[in-house]
């Protein structure tokens, strides 16, 4: 069980992570922090490609401007962007894709809100957005790591199959696709690599999501 | 970067970064997230949030009341508005689980045709005008009239008539009301258009009625004519459970029914019988199972099956075997159309399964047979062992309340109209849940005397019993019936022939305690609390019933169902010493059971106490072998009790003790309502004496030996999204459900030179209707099916395009009402016929000659 917990500390971080990267532009202060703590060697080490320098010999607020512009240009437009919606790429029932407000957002929108949670005010997001999903998954395993050190054994089972059913439903039908079309829009390193990594995180879920030996 | 797979050490690197990243770059700040709160647990609701003002909406723990399994529930509030109500997550009956009837509760409370306002009769009965009167009006005028036949000595002459009543609203109107306060016992229920052969075949054999099918359990489950998973008297609880044990187990249903149900389509096995055999086929089984020796010869020290009590359990069963001879599976295959190779089968399946489960509701008992095939398929559970266990077939446990019981000491007497007729082809020998279909027709009869006052309550007699022509004119007629008056919330075709009419509550704007068996075998206390106001000046019978007992000087001791409510939580062992207090407590939690309870097994197997048997007036009956105290029966003396014996002393049930079973006294299986022993009986004295045969047999349908090769059976059945007559006006289901045509298999049809969506003639010999054919696969030949709820001549537009009196027009959706066809009420065709033994309206046996419209 030690095990299962450490994976799953590990697992709900990293989608927090990735949820806050893909939920909106990072403020100064925080690309300060991210170069401080050697976040972008890390994520190099991790198997990344950032050219570091692009971020070395330029003012923060410089930085900024460019990763804010490149992250407008990538998600929000205006022009050809990549949209980062379920309900864009997931067809519904019928057939019918690439519109906002699918039968896959209020699904989405249903496993969050019959868990008890909430979407935030703050943002005006359709509850199908990238980073909704990612921290939804967030919340279940974050439960499910408590059970495990509760020794709740039933309850971090069931949030293990909590999660399976989510992500089959919904994350990897899309996001790894999401992420390629990232992947060929971006034109700095940064946004590119995350939506790397995420796309091979992603694809790892599956692997041991859907894995015979949590299932049982 | 190309994709690879990522390894383990990879994913601690990650997540080693994402750590520091959160934290150094403050990626984590609560008010940064965009999915808030946490998860406290696994289970489903308990919170609700607006999707508009994304406010969270006030969650009030209640308990519905759409269908008799009143499911505990949470209401969800906006602004003093009901937006939603769901199941609550906390109770152990449904596990967080509600249907569709549930969810559609608040167009209960907002349908635009309620009834929100007193209303008084103006011109003739039935002639569809009315004045709004004042509370104060309406209540007086029902208090001067009930005291006036009180006063003069003839309180019978006031029938109150009950579609559902149940828990706090039952004790309070029925038990302190009626009973104690008032004086009278002219009331009738509605069991026998319900189930009511089902609970008799019970009490003849292990007594008290209601069994709980054990799927948490079970291994095995075996299906006559039960749709469970579309609806059942303690539906969600147990269908949940059994999708479960199916899903999660690999646990096999297999049902017999004349229609593909979605109970039948979901199960592992269809077996398409002939209506009214189910009987036969079960007999059959208990053939194969005593022959082949698979039964459970432990448990039959516990069964009677010969007329002496004493036998040995060899000498029951080769009684048994002897009786059961004679019903072999070809015979049975030639009543039921099942292959006898295939009853063989399931029969050796189903015994050696263990635990297996044998379930059944009114596809085997709404028949001419009805509580016969109940008594069999009890038969069946009993030699195979399967009764009482984890597992198998279970008495049903729930909550015991204590309520407050005022000091009045006054003999009730009644009208004898609940039973039907002493003698003729509508006399049934033991009616143990009264007939409830023939009250009207004793009033138009009059020979027991007639009502002066008829009062009837969530109930619509014009509608729910058969031959609605005739019912709907004796209703109408002021000569029977004087005064007419209904508490309702929709009008309807009953409520239309009232003279007055008390707008109800709904179930959402009122309070209860509840009771309803629970599947866990562990009793659940739960409450139903006033989500919102009630709209209008509509206000719980109940309450007004305080009311009118007030104005009539007969006090109660409290004033309100709420107060009712109150007082029995703070009596109610166990309840009133929960933290807070009970009432509180139940307000917040809406549901309480006992932790460390154990489910309830083998009640049967526990010996009774020494010193139970010592108390005074308990007495040994040797004709029995049971333990009874006389004093709790009608008899007037020992000697008395002695001389006429437990058998033949009125109500000597209430007295039972224990059965003597070798030199042990047993709890046994205690009876409810006859004088039955604490044993299992395959053998009924009762019956015997009544002139049944005394062991289970099989009764066929007369009617259907009789019939023409051309004529039809007609049979009807629920849907999943639709509660009995109740629910039409309620939209969301209207929408779902407003249509009924035929099914008739494809063969029948052809010989009948009948085609899909054709218009056909539906005769029977009580009327004649005309509805819309649909031909299909889905039910076996020489029937047809249509289902009831729809085909409604009021309860608003949704329901029936007609409009109500004083009905509103605030409703957007009227806007956006897309259907114009209301279906057909077969009811209509259907004569109110009994099963002659237990008097259970016979739904599924109606002769009828159908032809091209």
């Amino acid at each position: 069980m030690e095990t299962y917990r450490e994976v799953a500390r590990q697992r709900k971080e990293i989608y927090a992570f990735l949820a806050a990267l893909f939920r909106e532009e990072l403020k100064a202060e925080q690309i300060t922090a991210m170069l401080e703590s050697g976040i972008i060697e890390r994520l190099n080490d991790a198997g990344c490609n950032i050219d570091i320098n692009a971020f070395l010999d330029k003012p923060i607020d410089r930085i900024e401007e460019e990763l804010a512009v490149e992250f407008t240009r990538i998600f929000i437009g205006p022009g050809k962007h990549v949209v980062p919606y379920e309900s864009i790429y997931v067809p519904d029932q019928d057939g019918r894709v690439g519109y906002y407000w699918g039968e896959c957002t209020v699904d989405v929108k249903n496993w969050v809100e019959h868990y008890g949670l909430k979407i935030s005010e703050m943002y005006d997001s359709i509850p199908d957005h990238v980073s909704i999903e990612l921290e939804f998954m967030e919340k279940v395993i974050e439960l499910e790591e408590i059970s495990w050190r509760k020794g709740d054994n039933e309850t971090a089972l069931k949030c293990l199959e909590v999660e399976r059913t989510f992500f089959n439903k919904h994350i990897i039908k899309w996001v790894p696709h999401f992420c390629e079309r990232v992947q060929a829009a971006a034109e700095l390193d940064f946004y590119r690599e995350i939506a790397g990594l995420t796309k091979d995180f992603i694809l790892e879920e599956e692997r041991l999501l859907n894995e015979e030996r949590i299932r049982a | 970067m190309a994709t690879r797979e990522m390894s383990r050490r990879d994913i601690l690197r990650i997540g080693a970064l994402s750590a520091l990243a959160l934290t150094t770059m403050k990626l984590n700040r609560a008010e940064a997230k965009t999915v808030q709160g946490r998860m406290d647990s696994l289970v489903m609701g308990g919170k609700d949030v607006s999707p508009v003002t994304k406010k969270e909406r006030k969650a009030i723990p209640t308990a519905c009341w759409s269908c008799v399994t009143r499911c505990a529930a949470m209401g969800y509030v906006e602004d003093g508005r009901l937006m939603k109500v769901e199941s609550n997550p906390n109770s152990i009956r449904t596990e967080g689980v509600m249907c569709s009837k549930g969810q559609s509760a608040p167009n209960e409370v907002y349908f635009p045709d309620r009834l929100l306002y007193p209303l008084k009769r103006v011109g003739p009965r039935g002639g569809g005008k009315w004045r709004r009167i004042s509370w104060d009006e309406a209540t007086d005028e029902l208090a001067k009239r009930l005291k006036k036949l009180r006063d003069e000595g003839r309180p019978e002459k006031f029938f109150f008539h009950y579609g559902r009543m149940k828990g706090s609203s039952s004790k309070l109107i029925k038990s302190v009301f009626l009973k104690k306060v008032y004086g009278v016992g002219s009331y009738g229920n509605h069991t026998s258009i319900c189930e009511g052969g089902k609970w008799t075949g019970q009490e003849l054999t292990w007594g008290k009625h209601y069994d709980n099918w054990d799927m948490d359990n079970t291994r095995f489950v075996l299906n006559f004519g039960s749709n469970i998973f579309e609806t059942h008297t303690n539906h969600i609880p147990v269908a949940h459970r059994l999708i479960r044990a199916m899903k999660e187990r690999g646990v096999e249903l297999v049902t017999f029914d004349v229609r593909l149900s979605n109970t039948a389509a979901k199960s592992t096995e269809w077996i398409p019988i002939r209506p009214g055999t189910d009987g036969a086929v079960a007999l059959a089984m208990c053939h194969v199972i005593m022959k082949e020796g698979l039964y459970d010869r432990e448990f039959f020290k516990f069964i009677k099956a010969t007329k002496n009590h004493k036998a040995s359990v060899d000498e029951k069963i080769s009684s048994l075997k002897k009786h059961l001879s004679r019903f072999t599976p070809e015979w049975a295959e030639k009543e039921s159309g099942v292959a006898a190779s295939k009853i063989a089968a399931l029969a050796r399946k189903f015994a050696k399964t263990k635990p297996a489960c044998v379930i059944s509701y009114r596809g085997a008992v709404a028949h001419y047979n009805g509580a016969e095939n109940e008594r069999t398929i009890q038969m069946l559970a009993a030699i195979t062992g399967n009764v009482d266990n984890p597992g198998g077939r279970c008495r049903g446990v729930g909550a015991k309340w204590k309520y407050p019981k005022p000091k009045y000491h006054v003999k009730a007497r009644k009208l004898k109209i609940v039973d039907g007729p002493k003698k003729g082809p509508l006399h049934a020998k033991l009616p143990t849940h009264h007939v409830s279909q023939l009250v009207l027709r004793m009033i138009k009869d009059g020979s027991q005397g007639r009502p002066e006052i008829y009062l009837w309550y969530c109930y619509n007699p014009a509608y729910v019993n058969g031959e609605n022509r005739e019912y709907a004119e004796i209703l109408k007629d002021e000569k029977l019936i004087p005064f007419t008056v209904t508490s309702n919330i929709v009008y309807d075709e009953s409520s239309r022939l009232a003279d007055m009419i008390l707008p109800d509550a709904t179930y959402l704007e009122r309070w209860d305690w509840e009771d309803m068996v629970s599947p866990a075998q562990i009793p659940e206390y739960y409450i139903r609390q006033a989500l919102v106001k009630p709209l209008g000046q509509s206000r719980d019978f109940a309450d007004v019933v305080c009311e009118i007992a007030n104005k009539m000087g007969l006090p109660m001791g409290f004033n309100s169902k709420e107060e009712f409510v109150r007082l029995s939580c703070e009596h109610t062992p166990k309840i009133k010493d929960l933290p807070g207090g009970g009432f509180e407590y139940m307000k917040t939690h809406g549901v309480w059971h006992d932790p460390k309870e154990k489910p309830h097994y083998y009640g049967y197997r526990k010996e009774v106490k020494e010193k139970d048997l010592k108390k005074k007036g308990v007495i040994f009956d040797e004709e029995t072998g049971v333990y009874w105290n006389w004093k709790k029966s009608k008899a007037k003396s020992e000697e008395e009790a002695k001389k006429k014996g437990y058998r033949h002393t009125k109500k000597a049930y209430k007295g039972y003790v224990g059965q003597k079973i070798g030199d042990k006294v047993y709890k046994g299986f205690k009876p409810d309502k006859i004088n039955k022993s604490g044993y299992f009986e395959l053998y009924s004295d009762i019956l015997e004496e009544k002139g049944f045969s005394p062991m289970p047999t099989y009764y066929p349908i007369p009617e259907h030996r009789r019939k023409a090769p051309d004529q039809l059976v007609l049979t009807t059945y629920k849907v999943a999204m639709h509660i009995h007559s109740r629910s039409t006006h309620r939209k969301w289901l209207a929408e779902l459900f407003h249509d009924n045509p035929a099914w008739i298999n494809p063969e029948t049809a052809s010989r009948l030179g009948i085609g899909d969506g054709d218009r056909i003639k539906v005769r029977s010999e009580v009327d004649e209707i005309v509805t819309k054919a649909r031909v299909t696969d889905n039910i076996v030949p020489g029937i047809i099916a249509i289902s009831y709820h729809v085909g409604r001549q009021e309860s608003g537009r949704y329901a029936s395009g007609r409009k109500s009196p004083f009905g509103r027009d605030d409703d957007i959706d009227l806007k956006f009402k897309w259907w114009n066809e209301y279906g057909v009420h077969p009811n209509w065709v259907i004569p109110n016929w009994v099963d002659p033994v237990s008097g259970q309206q016979r739904w599924m046996d109606t002769v009828v000659t159908v032809t091209k419209a």
